[in-house]
């Protein structure tokens, strides 16, 4: 399987995913939410900022809650980027295909990056796990987790190359 | 002349004060954020240019932490809220003489 991303010039067209990686696309929202929620993801998305416990409280207070309506809009970008640009069945050739448009790919970076902390803090997973290769074979949670923060990476890369394509 | 009580003028006994010392934002490393990613991160909210941004993201990732700007508090703080908008781990932390 071999993903392409064409530029259009409005829209970054990713094709040729199976219905498995779009799928896993589409969970990328709710998993970005759902670190939003959950302590040991939250823990790790609103980290505190010093050792100095009224910095941090003042932070909690004042800092904390637009950095989390942030994070969830971006949710909210790609979901809906998601509802209005995604072919989520395979086409005649098999594949599926997703639209990101040009001026939300901050959006998407964010979404995606929340939703791969998430999974990394609701898991436990070691640094070597993290650092090593995508699983192939899934055959439980903890791998298809594993999985997604792969696959979320790799879009992530192609959203930067697109936006800086000197890096 | 007339006699003068003499005044001994009242010093004051001023304490050196210090230099308001500068704050530390500090990013530390995490296994998650890609390095391209941090990259992009440092030169877009301080607009280093990529090839410091590199060394930066490098020293995080080898060392485990990079001192990436000093100064003002409110300016640190400022810093630290844009760093953890992108999700990156950075704290704000005095200087120590």
């Amino acid at each position: 399987m071999r993903i392409e991303v064409v530029n259009s010039g409005r829209t970054l067209r990713f094709s040729g995913l199976d219905r498995l990686l779009a799928q896993i696309v589409c969970t990328a929202p709710e998993m970005a939410r759902n670190g939003t929620t959950e302590p040991r993801a939250r823990k790790r998305l609103f980290p505190e900022p010093s050792r100095d416990q009224t910095i941090n409280k003042e932070w909690e207070e004042f800092i904390q809650p637009g950095l989390e309506s942030l994070f969830l809009s971006a949710a909210d970008q790609v979901a809906s980027d998601l509802a209005q640009h995604a072919v989520l069945e395979p086409d005649d050739d098999g594949v599926c295909s997703f639209d990101v448009p040009l001026d939300h790919v901050d959006a998407w970076l964010a979404c995606l990056n929340t939703a791969r902390l998430s999974l990394a803090a609701l898991h436990g997973f070691s640094d070597q796990e993290l650092a090593g290769s995508s699983p192939t074979d899934v055959k439980s949670l903890r791998e298809l987790a594993l999985l997604q923060i792969h696959f979320y990476a790799v879009l992530q890369e192609c959203l930067l190359a697109q936006a800086d394509p000197e890096a | 002349m007339t006699a003068m009580s003499q005044v001994t003028p009242k010093i004051e006994e001023r304490t050196k004060g210090r230099l308001e010392e500068p704050w530390l934002v500090v990013v530390h490393n995490d296994p998650v954020n890609l390095m391209s990613y941090v990259t992009m991160v440092f030169q877009r909210v301080f607009g280093m240019s990529r090839e410091r941004a590199r060394r930066h993201m490098l020293e995080v990732h080898n060392k485990g932490r990079s001192v990436v700007w000093s100064g003002e508090r409110e300016r640190a703080e400022f810093y630290v809220e844009q760093l953890h908008g992108y999700q990156l781990l950075a704290s704000i932390e005095r200087t120590s003489l």
